[in-house]
């Protein structure tokens, strides 16, 4: 797993809360015990960065306090560890999307606290939406589609109005794109009072 | 010698009429072949008066012909006597015909007595009522008999009236008590509304269609309340070729 420079993990820390495009998670190990709940709370913020313009990074290790501040506790190295297994967990994560996610996962450290981060990239063609229900109730429920809040206080939400039509206008925004890629240039349409006023030119 | 081209640019010397329909969606080959673009046009060509609607050159002579012409057309032409016409009808469905006003060339027509006082109107001063009842009666007679020759269910008409600035509408006939008043248009040209009609309409309702044009295009002229009973029964007797 790549490693992050401390500069680069730095900045990810720097806001000190959760953004749109940045999500905490608490630590943990990916194959703790009694993790379902936290690895389904992970798999729907991917989904839902996924659906979300620019993607975004979910950063893990961080433990939010009865107070409601961060505390930045990282992953001890066996939790860590945990985290190589890149293939598994991104299988598990599709497991929950009938389209393939895209994210990398990367570590980093900060003031001897080790993190990860799932850099997760905008859907490419269509939004991401949840296959099956998870295990834990109400996490993750089948054909839902799941998008990071676009008003504060930001999380994992299903898709409300505001959020779809972002997400519709993205994809059509694609296709649009990958269509001019393709050579299928929208051409203006031709009005039958112009197809036949070109024919008669000469005469009038 | 006189041909298509030289008696356009003769039409368009004086005042003309210019008459289009078309389908009113683009279509391509709604006439199989230009041999059945002539047989259609000659088959819908109208003849409630001693000329026909449009004139369909049945011979070909130095001052009339009909031929196939460029992108899938059939044109015709003639010019004879005070009868200035050229006309393209193209196999997508899009027939346009232009005309002179036969008003502006009486000089040219030889039949008339050397004291017959339509010699001596001036070419660009008169439109005459009862001449141009006449005409646009025709030429919906004819919108008429050509869509029922044609696969559309629906065309778009648009007619002007070029070179008219100035001129008087004008009774010619010595039988008929003349305008009350003088009525003259100040428009360089008159463009009647363009219209789409379903075919159906067009074959049920074409006088009453061509009714409606009349009425604008005499308001154009500042004529405000022309009798529309005389209008219509003009248009009757043509249409039953009692005049």
């Amino acid at each position: 797993m790549k490693k992050l420079t401390d500069e680069q993990m730095a900045q990810l820390l720097e806001a000190g809360y959760e953004l749109r495009n940045i999500e905490y998670k608490p630590p943990f190990g990916w194959s703790d015990k009694n993790s379902t709940w936290v690895k389904e709370k992970l798999a729907r913020a991917v989904l839902a960065m996924t659906n979300t313009r620019y993607g975004g990074q979910i950063i893990i290790g961080i433990e939010e306090t009865k107070a409601k501040n961060i505390k930045l506790t990282g992953l001890n190295k066996d939790q860590l560890k945990t985290f190589e297994d890149f293939d598994g967990i991104k299988g598990y994560i599709d497991g929950f999307s009938y389209t393939n996610t895209d994210f990398d996962m990367a570590w980093g450290e900060h003031s001897g606290n080790r993190f990860v981060v799932i850099t997760t990239q905008e859907f490419s063609e269509i939004p991401a939406i949840c296959r099956k229900d998870g295990q834990t109730t109400g996490t993750l429920r089948k054909d839902d589609l799941y998008a990071r809040s676009k008003r504060a206080p930001y999380g994992s939400i299903r898709a409300t109005e505001a959020e779809l039509r972002e997400m519709i206008k993205l994809a059509v925004d694609k296709e649009k794109a990958d269509l001019k890629s393709r050579g299928y240039v929208k051409k203006s349409a031709v009005s039958p009072e112009d197809y036949y006023k070109k024919q008669i030119e000469d005469l009038i | 010698m006189a041909d298509f081209e030289s008696t356009l640019q003769k039409i368009k010397t004086r005042g003309y009429w210019q008459v289009n329909i078309r389908p009113a969606q683009i279509q391509e080959n709604v006439v199989e072949s230009v041999a059945k673009v002539k047989e259609i046009v000659q088959a819908s060509s109208v003849q409630f008066r001693g000329w026909d609607y449009p004139h369909f050159p049945t011979q070909t002579k130095d001052n009339q012909d009909v031929y196939v012409g460029e992108n899938d057309s059939v044109e015709g032409w003639i010019d004879w006597e005070n009868f200035k016409e050229v006309w393209r009808f193209h196999t997508n469905g899009q027939f346009i015909h232009l005309f002179g006003m036969r008003e502006d060339w009486w000089e040219e027509h030889s039949w008339l007595n050397p004291d017959d006082p339509l010699r001596k109107i001036k070419p660009g001063t008169i439109l005459e009522v009862i001449s141009t009842v006449y005409s646009l009666t025709e030429m919906y007679a004819f919108f008429s008999n050509l869509v029922q020759n044609l696969a559309v269910e629906e065309v778009t008409v648009e007619i002007s009236l070029i070179g008219t600035k100035d001129r008087k509408l004008h009774i010619s006939d010595f039988r008929r008590a003349p305008l009350f008043m003088d009525y003259s248009c100040r428009l360089e040209k008159v463009n009647l509304p363009k219209k789409t009609y379903k075919r159906a309409d067009l074959v049920a309702n074409y006088a009453d269609l061509a009714f409606d044009q009349l009425i604008y295009l005499f308001n154009r002229f500042n004529w405000d309340n022309p009798n529309a009973a005389v209008i219509k029964e003009d248009q009757k007797k043509l249409i039953e070729r009692r005049i």
